[in-house]
C-alpha cells in the first residue's frame, strides 16, 4: 500500500469524525441530540 | 496637496453628518405618543386615470430595486479588485476596477430617477400607509435623503479621482472613499430593508397600531436582519452577473485579439464574483424562510404550502439555470489552458450530479390530478418521486449542487497550475477523501431527516449546510498551501468559444426573472395587509395576484430592465469611442472607426 493510499484512508477516517462531531454538536446546539431511540430498528 | 484638501473636505463632511446625526438622535430614541392607528377606508386611496396603483407602485419598486441593487454592489466587489491591484502590483486589476465602475455610473442616475418616481407614487397612490410610517420612523427617513445625498458626493469622488489617486499612498487614500462609499450604501440597504421587513413583522407598535417603541425597535424587527444578509450577498451575486454581461457583450463585439483576452478575463472574474455571491445565498435564503415560520407561523405556510409553493419550484427552475450557465462557463474555460484538458473528463460526472440535483429540486411533492390519475398512481403523491418532493431531497440536491460547482472552479484554478510540493499527493488524496465524506454527510443528513420526526428534519439542514461551508472552506485552505510556489502554464485568455459567452448572459436574465419572482412571493406574504396584522390594505387591490398576472408582470420588469441594461452597456461603449481625426481628402464618415 503507497504512502498515497495511506493518506487517504486516514484522512478519510478524519473527516467522518470531524462531520460526526459537527453534526452531533450542531443537532445539540438546536436541542435535538442524536436520535438513535427514533429510528426504525 | 490635494490629499490635504481631500481630508478637509472629508472631515467637514463627517461633521455635517456628524451633526445631522446628533440632531436627528432624539427622534430616533424617543418613543411618538401611543396612538391608535386609524384604518383606511376604500375612500382613502385616489384613483388616477384609472390606472392600477399596484401595478405602478409594484414596476417602480422592482424597477428600483434592481438597478439599487446592481449600483450599491459594483463598488463592494470594485474594492476588493483594487486591493487586490494593490497587493499583487498588477495594473490590470485596476483597470478593470475602473472599468467596471464605468458601467454603474451610467446606472446611478437612472436608480435615482426609479427611487424619485417610487417615492412620489407611494405618496400619492398609498397616503395613509406612508403617513403611518412616516410616523413610526421619523427622522431616519431623513437620515436615509442624508445618506442618498453623501453616497452621490462619495461615488463622484470615487469615480473621477480615480487616476488622480492611483499610485503610493494616494491609493490608499483613494480606497478609503471607497469604504466609505460602501459604508453608506450599506447604510442605505439596511434603512431601506427596515421599512421593507416592518411591513412583513412590524415592531415597536402594538396591535391597535399605536406606536409604542422607537424607531430602533421598529427598525431591528424580526426579520430585518435575515433580509439584510439575504440582500447583501444576491446584490453582490447580481453585480456580478450583470457585469458578466457586459463582458461578454464587449468579449462578442471585440476586434482584436487583446481585447477579446481583456474581457474574457473580464467577464471570467465576473462569473467568480456572481458565483461567490451566489454559493451561500440559499443558506441565507433559508435563515429568512426558518425566521419567516418563526415569526408566523401562517405567514410560512402562505409561502410554502399555499397558493405561493408552485413558485418555488420556479424559483428551482431558475437556480439550476444559473448554476448550469456558471458551471458550463467554468468548464469551457478549461480550453484556455493546455493542463485543462486533464480535468475535461470529470466534466460529465459533476454535469450528473447538477443535471439530477436539478431534476430533484424540481419535483412537486403534489401536483393538481384528476380523479382517474390518481386511481392510477394510486394515492395524490407518487410512489418513488413523491419523497423526492419534501425538503430533505431537495436539501441534498441544492447542497451537492453547490458543492459541485465550488469543484467545477477549482478545477478551472488548478487548469493553470501544477503543485510543486513534496507533498502534493498527500494533500490531493486529503481533498479527495474530504469530498467524498462531506457529500456522504450531506446525504446522510438527508436521508436523517427523512426517519425522523419534523423538527429533526429541519434541523438536520444545518449540519447540511456547515458540511458543504466544511468543503468549500478547509479545500480552500489546503489548495492554497499545496499551490504555492506552484509552477504556472499560461493561461490563453481570449480562447473561449462565443457560445461560453451566452452562459454569461443567461446569468443577469435568470438573476433579475428570479428577484422579481421572489420579491412578489416576499410581498404576497402579507396577503391583505399593508402592515401585517396592523394596517389593513383597503385598495380594490387588495389580494394576491394570481400567479399568470404576477408572471406577465415579472416577465414585462425583467424585459424592461434588461432593456435598460442594453442601453447602459451602449452608453458605456460610447463613452470609450474616440473618433479619429479625417485625413486630408477624406470625408469624417470615412474616417470613422
Amino acid at each position: 500500500m503507497s504512502y498515497r493510499w495511506v493518506v487517504f484512508a486516514g484522512a478519510l477516517v478524519a473527516w467522518l469524525v470531524y462531520f460526526y462531531v459537527i453534526d452531533a454538536a450542531i443537532m445539540e446546539g438546536q436541542g435535538l441530540p442524536v436520535a438513535w431511540h427514533l429510528m426504525p430498528k | 496637496m490635494i490629499v490635504h484638501r481631500h481630508s478637509v473636505f472629508w472631515t467637514l463632511a463627517l461633521a455635517l453628518l456628524a451633526g445631522l446625526l446628533v440632531g436627528l438622535v432624539p427622534d430616533l430614541i424617543a418613543a411618538a405618543e401611543p396612538e391608535a392607528l386609524v384604518q383606511p377606508t376604500r375612500a382613502d386611496y385616489p384613483s388616477i386615470a384609472g390606472l392600477s396603483s399596484r401595478t405602478v407602485v409594484w414596476s417602480l419598486a422592482q424597477m428600483h430595486l434592481f438597478l439599487a441593487a446592481f449600483v450599491l454592489a459594483v463598488p463592494l466587489f470594485v474594492l476588493c479588485i483594487e486591493l487586490a491591484g494593490v497587493l499583487t502590483r498588477e495594473t490590470r486589476y485596476d483597470d478593470m476596477a475602473h472599468e467596471f465602475m464605468k458601467i454603474s455610473m451610467a446606472a446611478y442616475s437612472f436608480t435615482a430617477l426609479a427611487g424619485g418616481g417610487l417615492t412620489i407614487a407611494l405618496f400619492l397612490l398609498y397616503p395613509n400607509l406612508m403617513n403611518f410610517m412616516m410616523r413610526v420612523f421619523q427622522g431616519q427617513t431623513l437620515i436615509y435623503a442624508a445618506l442618498f445625498g453623501l453616497e452621490s458626493v462619495c461615488l463622484y469622488i470615487y469615480f473621477y479621482s480615480w487616476n488622480a489617486l492611483r499610485h503610493g499612498n494616494r491609493k490608499w487614500f483613494h480606497m478609503s472613499i471607497g469604504v466609505m462609499l460602501n459604508m453608506v450604501g450599506l447604510g442605505l440597504l439596511f434603512i431601506a430593508n427596515a421599512w421593507t421587513t416592518f411591513m412583513m413583522s412590524p415592531a415597536g407598535v402594538d396591535p391597535s397600531g399605536a406606536i409604542t417603541g422607537t424607531v430602533w425597535d421598529a427598525t431591528h424587527n424580526p426579520l430585518w436582519n435575515p433580509l439584510n444578509l439575504h440582500r447583501f450577498l444576491a446584490n453582490i451575486a447580481y453585480g456580478g452577473a450583470i457585469v458578466g454581461a457586459y463582458a461578454a457583450y464587449r468579449f462578442l463585439s471585440a476586434r482584436t485579439a487583446a481585447e477579446r483576452a481583456h474581457y474574457d478575463w473580464m467577464g471570467y472574474t465576473s462569473n467568480i464574483i456572481a458565483v461567490v455571491g451566489f454559493l451561500p445565498l440559499p443558506f441565507a435564503g433559508y435563515w429568512l424562510m426558518a425566521e419567516i415560520y418563526s415569526y408566523s407561523q401562517q405567514m410560512g405556510i402562505t409561502a410554502m404550502g399555499g397558493i405561493l409553493a408552485w413558485l418555488f419550484i420556479i424559483q428551482a427552475v431558475l437556480i439550476g439555470t444559473i448554476l448550469l450557465a456558471a458551471n458550463y462557463y467554468l468548464w469551457c474555460g478549461l480550453g484556455r489552458t493546455e493542463r485543462g484538458a486533464h480535468y475535461a473528463p470529470y466534466v460529465k460526472y459533476i454535469a450528473v450530479v447538477l443535471v439530477g440535483g436539478f431534476l430533484v429540486w424540481v419535483t412537486p411533492h403534489t401536483i393538481i390530478l384528476t380523479p382517474q390519475e390518481i386511481q392510477t398512481m394510486g394515492g395524490t403523491s407518487h410512489k418513488f418521486l413523491g419523497p423526492l418532493g419534501i425538503m430533505p431531497a431537495k436539501n441534498i440536491a441544492v447542497n451537492l449542487m453547490l458543492v459541485f460547482t465550488f469543484l467545477s472552479f477549482q478545477m478551472f484554478y488548478r487548469s493553470s497550475r501544477t503543485p510543486t510540493v513534496s507533498w502534493a499527493k498527500a494533500g490531493n488524496a486529503a481533498i479527495v477523501a474530504l469530498y467524498i465524506v462531506g457529500c456522504l454527510n450531506i446525504v446522510a443528513a438527508g436521508i436523517y431527516g427523512y426517519i425522523t420526526p419534523t423538527v429533526y428534519k429541519v434541523g438536520a439542514s444545518v449540519p447540511q449546510v456547515a458540511t458543504t461551508l466544511s468543503i468549500i472552506v478547509f479545500t480552500a485552505i489546503i489548495d492554497g498551501f499545496m499551490l504555492r510556489g506552484a509552477r504556472k502554464t499560461e493561461i490563453n485568455w481570449g480562447r473561449m468559444p462565443a457560445r461560453s459567452q451566452y452562459a454569461l448572459f443567461v446569468l443577469p436574465v435568470a438573476f433579475t426573472w428570479l428577484m422579481a419572482l421572489m420579491g412578489y412571493i416576499r410581498s404576497s406574504l402579507r396577503t391583505n395587509w399593508h402592515v401585517y396584522t396592523i394596517m389593513k390594505d383597503a385598495s380594490p387591490e387588495a389580494y394576491i395576484p394570481t400567479i399568470g398576472e404576477a408572471g406577465n408582470m415579472i416577465t414585462l420588469v425583467t424585459l424592461s430592465f434588461m432593456a435598460l441594461i442594453v442601453f447602459i452597456f451602449w452608453l458605456s461603449q460610447l463613452g470609450a469611442t474616440k473618433q479619429q481625426m479625417p485625413e486630408a481628402g477624406t470625408t469624417v464618415e470615412e474616417a470613422a472607426p
